[in-house]
């Protein structure tokens, strides 16, 4: 994890002294693009920064082009970009192993060639932002002009390997600010954030992380209370892990005088799924409705059409996380959540009832949510045939 | 801010609440420093136990 | 920046920034306090729960408190170094080899067991003796090697922390060949990344005192991780100095299960190589050093301790268990008896004191091919003491 090492520690000290120290806000941000640029080519490598490199300058042409074929293709370039490095080897083994195992295997000899050893750093963010830029500027928004601020808003350091996702206008509008004067308010709730995120990752999350994989292989031979302890272990897990990373993200940011969007807002509150999902991840689920969900018809086309494009949308999602099925059927899991969710209260006579109990009883509609979510995450982390089995045991089935 | 803290600290005499609003600040610096010096030291430790295996 | 401004009427930005500064200060000072206290007073050796079996990663300021515990400035100090043979696993806490050669040195010496599994003589103690040159120059380390085996100057990567540490604190003799070997294993493309971390780490410890102070917080208040060596999930957190050795005693262990047919096999074909890379037979039949492999080892030794520190080290040059040895064709004995002497030669030429480890030794003393009963430590000791006072009169330090 890149914010838990010396060299990150290292690098944003100096990093924020002299951004401070320079007296310019201009040369602040060049400053800061150049620093950006090293901490993105250590941690990547070259090979690793070769895709951003390019989809950064595809990007930005195609969104001062402002021309709707030019950001159409940029679109297409980036999702294609980001199916090779990320998924390539998940299509092969899914539609072509099955019909032609030689075939398979040349295939993926061929892509092992092309791709460096792992997935260029970042590149699911900066995939989506790319996106989100460039159907902003299709859509009328104002391109970014100068090719420094396009570069901070690509290799942005804090946010560029797990999040937040950003809004570019926002980002550009906050760096703009910020950058002008520090501020001991900046500073101090930088440094109170960063603290909160280190607390939640590296003392609560990594010894719960313990106690699941001490634990988790032995489901079976535990007992009722100690399964469900487990599951809220896993439940707790990904939280803290998650929303540490992004406080720590948040909080260097923030020490640079920029804003970035929050990610999470006490999630495990959430009393119906949708509730969740504008709690959880926020800064993706958010995309994937103005990204996916709305451009597919949302809810503008009837009840099927709503329910089909939460399937896709959300199976989408899943699959966003990694090239594994089991986070395919996690995102269609949830999608289905979705659906019920938006759809539950249209059933005759049983969904006014249901309904009125929820309105009635709050406890009942936050049990159940988190009763769904809790069991999803065994989707999401185990294969699908071990994570039945989990939930099979839980109810003592 | 939840009511009840709000309503609880307009009722404080101006000083009072400022004295109380720097110590709590300065509490939340201690606490930061003190995260910063714990995980200097966490990320440094091995990610595994060291298993000598005799040769 | 006032609070109406952040909306928060809790919240001192400035303040905020003080107890910042204010708590990293006092933080760093109370490291230098407590780097002082010996953390581990009920211990007579860093054992596995106070050592990186078990992810605790002990200080230069802590093993050197543990010396300061332990030896008057009147005495001389004989540091224990080595692997887990001279750790004396097998032996437990009361029957430590290490105890009985203080009681046969007597109260003119002072013997610390800073020893660790799978260590090299130039890690840990030699580091923490090196550092004591100054405070206790009246000093002899020991440490154990195999027959015609060096090593490397900067010692394995298990415990390159304490090389790291000592390094950055400025605790260690200017010694070039050891410079050159750490600035290599930096510069080392493929595991660049991950060895500056480990500088950066030392760099920033040394002033900023982090790892005295979580050392002395994970010794005697609670752990804060749990480590995979300690699975019981209600000893997890428990403070480490609190744990007790719990070294494996071998007189306990059946002779069927330390010599099990699987270990059986595997340590005779490590036995029967003991030596063999040193020698190779003659047209007469006769064992002829093998120049290649004496010069490598003459030249790597030669390099493992800086020259001021050389005529103050003892170097133990081990045996093989005779329930092995005593198996071998004759020539093979002879090959390893060869090679034990122009070890002990090979070292004394460098400019240390050598000695032979264990002739005399029976079955019954040792616990597994290298590792010592107690009643072999009892041996060990009884053959290392005149070793040791014979060092000690000859640099002097028995003089009024």
């Amino acid at each position: 994890m890149i914010f838990t090492t010396y060299w990150f520690f290292a690098f944003t000290a100096i990093t924020l002294a002299v951004y401070w120290l320079l007296p310019l806000p201009t040369l602040r941000w060049w400053f800061l693009a150049v620093a950006c640029t090293v901490f993105h080519g250590h941690f990547a490598g070259p090979a690793g920064m070769a895709p951003i490199l390019v989809l950064m300058v595809i990007t930005y042409a195609a969104g001062l082009s402002r021309r709707r074929w030019a950001c159409v293709a940029g679109i297409v370039v980036c999702a294609l970009t980001l199916c090779f490095y990320k998924y390539a080897l998940f299509f092969i083994g899914v539609a072509i192993e099955p019909v032609s195992t030689a075939y398979a295997a040349q295939l993926t000899d061929a892509a092992k060639k092309l791709m460096p050893g792992a997935p260029p750093l970042g590149i699911s963010f900066f995939a989506f932002e790319f996106v989100h830029y460039l159907y902003e500027v299709r859509r009328g928004g104002d391109p970014i002009r100068h090719p420094v601020k396009f570069l901070l808003f690509s290799v942005f350091f804090p946010s560029l390997v797990a999040g937040p996702i950003k809004r570019y206008s926002q980002f550009l509008a906050s760096l703009e600010t910020g950058c002008r004067t520090p501020v001991a308010g900046n500073f101090s709730e930088g440094m109170r954030r960063i603290a909160i995120g280190f607390v939640k990752k590296v003392a609560i999350a990594d010894n719960l992380t313990f106690y699941i994989d001490h634990h988790q292989p032995h489901f079976a031979a535990l007992g009722l209370f100690e399964r469900w302890v487990l599951v809220a272990c896993i439940a707790l897990r990904i939280l803290f892990d998650f929303s540490g990373y992004t406080d720590i993200a948040i909080g260097t940011a923030k020490l640079f005088g920029v804003d970035l969007p929050e990610n999470f807002n006490w999630p495990y509150f959430a009393r119906n799924i949708q509730d969740f999902w504008q709690r959880w991840h926020i800064s993706l689920s958010s995309w994937i409705r103005d990204y996916i969900y709305i451009p597919l018809g949302g809810n503008r086309h009837g009840p099927v059409r709503r329910v089909t494009n939460l399937l896709i949308a959300f199976g989408l999602c899943g699959l966003w996380h990694g090239p594994a099925w089991n986070f395919v059927i996690w995102g269609i899991y949830h999608g289905v959540g979705l659906a019920i969710c938006a759809t539950y209260e249209k059933l005759p006579a049983v969904g006014p009832a249901i309904s009125a109990i929820f309105k009635k009883e709050p406890l009942v509609g936050w049990v159940l949510t988190q009763l769904f979510v809790w069991l999803g995450w065994l989707l999401f982390f185990y294969p699908v045939a071990e994570a039945l089995e989990m939930a099979r045991l839980l109810f003592g089935l | 801010m939840p009511t009840a803290l709000h309503k609880f600290w307009s009722a404080l005499p101006a000083p009072v609440a400022g004295l109380l609003a720097h110590l709590g600040s300065v509490a939340i610096g201690l606490f930061a420093a003190f995260v910063l010096y714990y995980v200097l030291y966490r990320i440094g430790l091995p990610s595994k136990p060291f298993i000598y295996v005799a040769f | 920046m006032s609070a109406l401004k952040t909306g928060n009427p809790l919240f001192r930005p400035w303040a905020v920034l003080a107890g910042g500064i204010l708590g990293l200060a006092a933080l760093v000072w109370a490291a230098r306090i407590v780097g002082r206290i010996d953390l581990h007073p009920n211990s007579v050796r860093f054992h596995p729960m106070i050592a990186p079996d078990s992810q605790y990663e002990p200080t230069m300021a802590e093993m050197r408190a543990f010396v300061r515990a332990r030896c008057r400035p009147d005495q001389i100090l004989v540091i224990v170094g080595g692997n887990s043979i001279l750790l004396g696993v097998g032996q437990p806490a009361d029957r430590v080899w290490s105890g009985k050669l203080q009681e046969l040195l007597g109260d003119r010496y002072a013997v610390v067991n800073l020893a660790f599994r799978g260590s090299c003589p130039t890690d840990g103690g030699a580091l923490v003796a090196e550092s004591l040159r100054d405070e206790f120059p009246r000093q002899i380390y020991l440490a154990n090697v195999a027959p015609l085996q060096a090593f490397d100057t900067i010692g394995i990567e298990a415990y390159r922390f304490i090389l790291f540490d000592a390094y950055y604190k400025g605790l260690l003799v200017d010694w070039p060949p050891r410079t050159g070997d750490i600035r290599d294993y930096l510069a080392d493309p493929p595991h660049r990344a991950a060895r500056r971390e480990r500088d950066l780490a030392a760099r920033a410890d040394a002033w900023l005192r982090f790892r005295d102070f979580w050392n002395w917080w994970s010794a005697t208040k609670f752990f804060t991780f749990a480590t995979p060596y300690q699975p019981d999930i209600k000893l997890a957190y428990k403070p480490r100095a609190s744990f007790r050795d719990q070294e494996t005693d071998y007189d306990t262990l059946p002779f069927e299960q330390r010599f099990s047919p699987a270990n059986v096999a595997a340590d005779t074909v490590i036995a029967r190589a003991n030596s063999s890379a040193g020698y190779t037979r003659s047209a007469t039949g006769d064992w002829e050093l093998n120049r290649n492999h004496y010069d490598n080892f003459l030249r790597l030794a030669t390099r493992m301790f800086p020259d001021p520190l050389k005529p103050r080290t003892l170097i133990l040059v081990g045996r093989n268990s005779p329930f092995y040895t005593e198996r071998f064709e004759p020539e093979l004995r002879e090959r390893d008896e060869l090679a034990i002497r122009e070890t002990i030669l090979a070292w004394e030429k460098i400019g240390c004191a050598a000695m032979d480890f264990g002739p005399g030794f029976a079955v019954a003393d040792f616990g597994d091919r290298t590792h010592l009963t107690t009643s072999g430590g009892v041996k060990l000791a009884a053959a290392t003491a005149p070793h040791i006072r014979a060092l000690a009169d000859k640099l002097g330090y028995l003089a009024p």
